[in-house]
């Protein structure tokens, strides 16, 4: 299990280091490296990352501000020459705080304490996906999707009491759910087998909702489902 | 960071006399020069920074020193332009940001004059007061940079 990460860092010299440090650490994965806050903040907001590697002063917002405006809350380790921030950085919660230089050891203790914090979200996020909807990421819990619905370039997440599109293909949306939980009964369906009132024929009721079961999809479904 | 790819991507030479100083094809003719004449009166060939830094892996080591003789050392030439124009809190920021790229390649005297400026810009010294530290800044920097050189020679053979 790899920990997506970026650098936000307008310090060539120390990004530079950041990165390969990151580079030898099989547990990281860099995603990106950004010279501003707000070009991370950009990225944000489209993207999911683990952890941010974060200086502080830099042109534009700060790293604070940047964090003040992140749409999610990922783990920050705040890198800086200066150890004046220490105590606003403690009220951000904030996973550690490097001063730079950053020597290689610090750098290794870092992430080997973050590592089950991260280890421990994952496992929490198993149960939850972010989808992109109405200009935001939106984080919806496993057990509060219907079903999933291919429409054309989008996809339809359908909950108990909202619908949401997403511009994104169902089979990126079938990678990401939980497959204990749900199930592709049709080309252009993924359903939520809890949520299922019953079958008919080549079709499943889930509330008012009619779902059909193409033939290609039928026996893995029979297959799945816990019928006696 | 297109053109430290293009650096890091270019083959070293080998010696041509045993004794002489391979120079990298890619530094300025005018840093290249000083090389032959460098010596180590400061004791800034101790490469403890690489092993503190970057746990002795001169991959890593080298491509930043390279990096630091390109961008960061430079900078210590501007300092004075940016006091004048812009202002004390600029200079802080700027002294601000590249202080730790000294530290890391081993220059903890520079680090240590750049600290000292930078401490003189938050407590409102004399624009004459800063400008003195910047002087003192440039003149050891000017004293190391053959040195700093000599030890980027040294040690990207090691990489």
């Amino acid at each position: 299990m790899s920990t997506s990460c970026i650098i936000v860092e307008d310090d060539k010299i120390s990004a530079l280091h950041l990165q390969r440090m990151i580079e030898q650490e099989p547990t990281l994965m860099l995603a990106d490296t950004f010279v501003s806050a707000d070009d991370a903040l950009h990225f944000l907001s489209h993207e999911m990352i683990d952890l941010i590697f974060l200086d502080i002063e830099m042109p534009g917002i700060n790293g604070f501000q940047l964090l003040d405006q992140l749409p999610y809350r990922p783990f920050v380790i705040l890198t800086t020459a200066k150890t004046e921030y220490a105590f606003t950085a403690f009220q951000y919660s904030v996973t550690d705080y490097l001063k730079k230089p950053i020597t290689l050891p610090r750098f290794k203790e870092a992430i080997k304490k973050i590592e089950p914090f991260v280890a421990k979200q994952k496992d929490n996020h198993a149960n939850d996906i972010f989808i992109r909807a109405d200009g935001k990421l939106i984080r919806l819990h496993n057990s509060e999707i219907c079903f999933v619905e291919a429409l054309g370039d989008y996809v339809k997440f359908v909950t108990e009491n909202k619908n949401y599109l997403s511009l994104t293909t169902l089979k990126s949306i079938e990678e990401k759910l939980n497959g204990q939980m749900f199930l592709k009964v049709h080309r252009s369906y993924i359903i939520n087998t809890k949520k299922i009132n019953d079958i008919e024929d080549n079709t499943v009721l889930i509330g008012r909702h009619v779902i059909p079961i193409s033939k290609a999809h039928r026996k893995l479904v029979m297959d799945k489902l816990n019928i006696i | 960071m297109s053109n430290l790819t293009s650096l890091q991507t270019q083959e070293d030479v080998p010696l041509q006399n045993p004794g002489t100083h391979y120079i990298p094809p890619h530094l300025p003719p005018e840093l290249e020069a000083n090389l032959l004449t460098a010596t180590d009166t400061f004791g800034v060939l101790n490469d403890q920074w690489v092993m503190e830094y970057f746990g002795n892996d001169y991959s890593i080591a080298v491509p930043i020193l390279q990096l630091f003789i390109q961008e960061a050392l430079p900078e210590v030439d501007e300092l004075e332009t940016v006091l004048l124009k812009y202002g004390a809190q600029e200079l802080r920021k700027k002294v601000h940001k590249i202080n730790p790229s000294f530290k890391m390649v081993g220059q903890t005297d520079l680090a240590n004059a750049l600290t000292d400026l930078e401490n003189g810009c938050i407590t409102g010294e004399s624009t004459d007061k800063l400008r003195f530290k910047i002087k003192k800044v440039q003149a050891l920097a000017q004293h190391l940079r053959p040195l700093i050189l000599k030890q980027y020679n040294t040690i990207s053979k090691l990489a």
